[in-house]
């Protein structure tokens, strides 16, 4: 089976990604979509531009496209893209990241029905708690970039979480009644370096807050170094 | 042969005796007690019971709920690995076959399929298929609990055929104790808002269920909505069709929020893992959504030419490994699925089987305590022994409303029938497919 990456960069669509090769089937490119918008219903803003190398670190070519983040404009879009994935490299199939979210999944498989593309979201309805911890156990390395939601502080932006950092949040994301794997929106995860990464991403930046419970991680620099740096 | 097929014994009492387990669905597991049966009612379990009528030493036994398969096409073991492919194409090929079925075959077809149901535990199913008099005619013969109708589709029959077909069913079976009539609607994508309307109405003048294919595909999610603006169940919902009558299955594709919608009318629902797996249907049953949402979940085989087997047991197993495969979990779990086909069962039904305790319905299964397939077998393990290792093989005896209608042992009696009936379904197919 053919098939493309829908890649944003962060955990959930990493993780699918090693999943499709876990699974055999042959990932030819990382489709991604950068909305202009940072309230897009479809695609994750924070720290897009960085997949291009994400992209170079798996070694994957990569179709990308900037899109409005408009509703009903960006499912346009997203057609146009996977369109350009099938006549570029002959896939027959889409891994995506969705956890949890009906409007992400069936709004995919819409324009996927459409082009006749098989969907395989192999996060879909797992339990998040067990899902998030076996992330840092199997040697996911990421790093929140936007945090949206009360009760998770800035103190985690940043830097590479660890086990201790995610049972914290499990904690927390029972306290306070939010997602703990962020499926809600409430915090934006970058991969820095995982199992398939040949090259490291080692980036650099500062903490802004920028409204009452919401904080981002400027990235002011990034670049690909040795997985053993 | 017995006029009867199947049907051993019509006891007024039936003592099963010294029963090594029965499993009760209310009270755990027991060791060693008595099932006392009397005018087609469990009056007692305990020990030392004694009365006069038949009574079977079941030391070797366990006794469980007769199984209920909440989804099939019974008849369809006429097509029984016709034809193999992805779900509209064969659909497609299928309706082709159907359009010249005859009633005599439907008949013949249905009585080989409860033969194959009884024989593995089956003791109720709720069916959707053409020619619904000649399978409710079948399963008073045969002895076993249908619920079934003549099917709104309307590229093959005309709303008003079926309605006329639902009245004589009712004018007959409206009291009968073993068929239950029931109006099917084939699905959203072979019916127009007419027809559905149609068949909400006379359900709701009637009092019977409705029971209906619902977002099993892709393909007719997407259809739904881009012809009616909303999904499946979202759109049943708009014309109010779903009520506590309702009874939904396949729903691979259904979202978070029509789980809820479901949840809120009260309809059941029925989860038919082999079938949708066979014909790569590719959703995702949310059995854990479903089940915590309080909606009552039941299992259904699908039709012999999907599955293709009728046994429960395979499908209660099938249920357990497919959604752990899919949430990657183990917290479904095998007596969530045995309650799925015995107690929820019940409910679906609307009758007082699923459970071994006093005042039920005596539907019961007696199972070989002794298969090797079972050992070594304790009271602690023997529900998943029932579910991930028994068969329908293992079926000893089956007792449907009190009524012994079939034993392991008398089943050589039916073999001169059972091939009769193979040979001229045979027939008919070389016929209309050569």
């Amino acid at each position: 089976m053919r098939v493309c990456s829908l890649f944003s960069g962060g955990k959930d669509s990493t993780y699918a990604l090693h999943w499709a090769f876990l699974k055999g089937f042959e990932v030819k490119c990382l489709v991604t979509l950068e909305p202009a918008r940072g309230d897009s219903w479809m695609f994750h803003r924070p720290a897009v531009s960085l997949t291009r190398l994400q992209a170079q670190a798996l070694g994957l070519p990569q179709v990308y496209r900037k899109t409005t983040g408009e509703r009903d404009v960006e499912l346009e879009d997203l057609r146009e893209t996977l369109s350009e994935a099938v006549r570029r490299y002959q896939v027959e199939g889409v891994v995506t990241g969705v956890l949890l979210s009906d409007y992400q999944r069936m709004n995919i498989n819409i324009v996927c029905e459409e082009l006749g593309l098989r969907v395989y979201s192999p996060l879909w309805r797992k339990d998040q708690s067990r899902y998030l911890r076996e992330l840092v156990d199997m040697g996911f390395e990421f790093i929140i970039t936007a945090i949206d939601v009360y009760g998770l502080g800035p103190r985690f932006l940043g830097r590479v979480l660890t086990r201790r950092d995610v049972e914290e949040i499990v904690a927390l994301a029972s306290r306070y009644g939010f997602n703990p794997a962020f499926e809600g929106g409430e915090a934006e995860t970058l991969v820095v370096c995982a199992p398939l990464f040949k090259k490291r991403l080692e980036v650099r930046g500062r903490v802004v807050r920028v409204g009452p419970c919401s904080w981002r991680y400027i990235i002011e620099s990034a670049r690909l170094v040795s997985v053993d740096a | 042969m017995s006029r009867l097929g199947l049907l051993v014994s019509m006891p007024e009492e039936l003592l099963l005796k010294n029963c090594r387990y029965v499993v009760t669905m209310v009270k755990g597991v027991l060791s060693n007690k008595d099932v006392l049966v009397s005018d087609g009612r469990i009056e007692a379990i305990g020990e030392r019971l004694s009365k006069s009528g038949t009574v079977v030493d079941c030391s070797n036994k366990i006794v469980v709920p007769g199984l209920v398969n909440s989804h099939t096409h019974a008849a369809t073991v006429l097509l029984r690995g016709y034809y193999d492919a992805e779900h509209h194409k064969w659909l497609e090929k299928i309706w082709s076959v159907e359009a010249e079925l005859e009633p005599k075959v439907v008949y013949l077809a249905s009585k080989l399929a409860m033969y194959e149901m009884l024989s593995s535990g089956t003791t109720a199913f709720v069916d959707m298929y053409f020619y619904p008099e000649e399978t409710a005619r079948a399963a008073v013969e045969v002895g076993i609990r249908a619920v079934l109708g003549p099917v709104f589709l309307d590229r093959l029959v005309s709303p008003d055929e079926v309605i006329r077909s639902l009245d004589r069913l009712v004018r007959e079976y409206g009291r009968s104790p073993l068929v239950t009539p029931i109006v099917n609607v084939h699905s959203i994508y072979a019916c127009s808002q007419e027809t559905l309307l149609t068949a909400k109405e006379y359900s709701e003048r009637e009092g019977l269920g409705i029971h209906m294919h619902v977002s099993e595909t892709r393909r007719e999610v997407f259809e739904c909505k881009r012809r009616h603006g909303v999904f499946p169940v979202e759109y049943l919902n708009k014309l109010g069709l779903l009520t506590d009558r309702t009874h939904l299955v396949n729903l691979g594709w259904i979202t978070s929020w029509e789980i809820r919608l479901v949840k809120e009318g009260g309809a059941s629902v029925a989860h038919c893992p082999a079938s949708n797996m066979k014909l790569a249907t590719a959703g995702f049953f949310p059995f854990k959504e479903m089940v915590r949402g309080g909606v009552t979940v039941g299992i259904g085989t699908d039709g012999p030419a999907t599955n293709n087997s009728l046994d429960m047991f395979r499908e209660m197993r099938t249920t357990v490994l497919l959604q752990r495969n899919n949430y990657w979990d183990a917290e479904v779990r095998a007596i969530d699925a045995l309650r799925a086909a015995t107690v929820n069962g019940g409910r679906i039904i609307g009758k007082k089987v699923g459970k071994v305790v006093e005042g039920y319905t005596a539907d019961l299964v007696v199972l070989d305590a002794l298969s090797l397939r079972l050992q070594p077998l304790r009271r602690d393990n023997v529900i998943p022994a029932l579910v991930y290792s028994a068969t329908g093989a293992d079926v000893a005896m089956t007792i449907v409303d009190g009524r012994i209608v079939y034993r392991r042992d008398r089943v050589a009696k039916l073999r001169s029938e059972v091939e009769a009936i193979s040979a001229e379904l045979n027939a008919f197919m070389e016929r209309v497919t050569g």
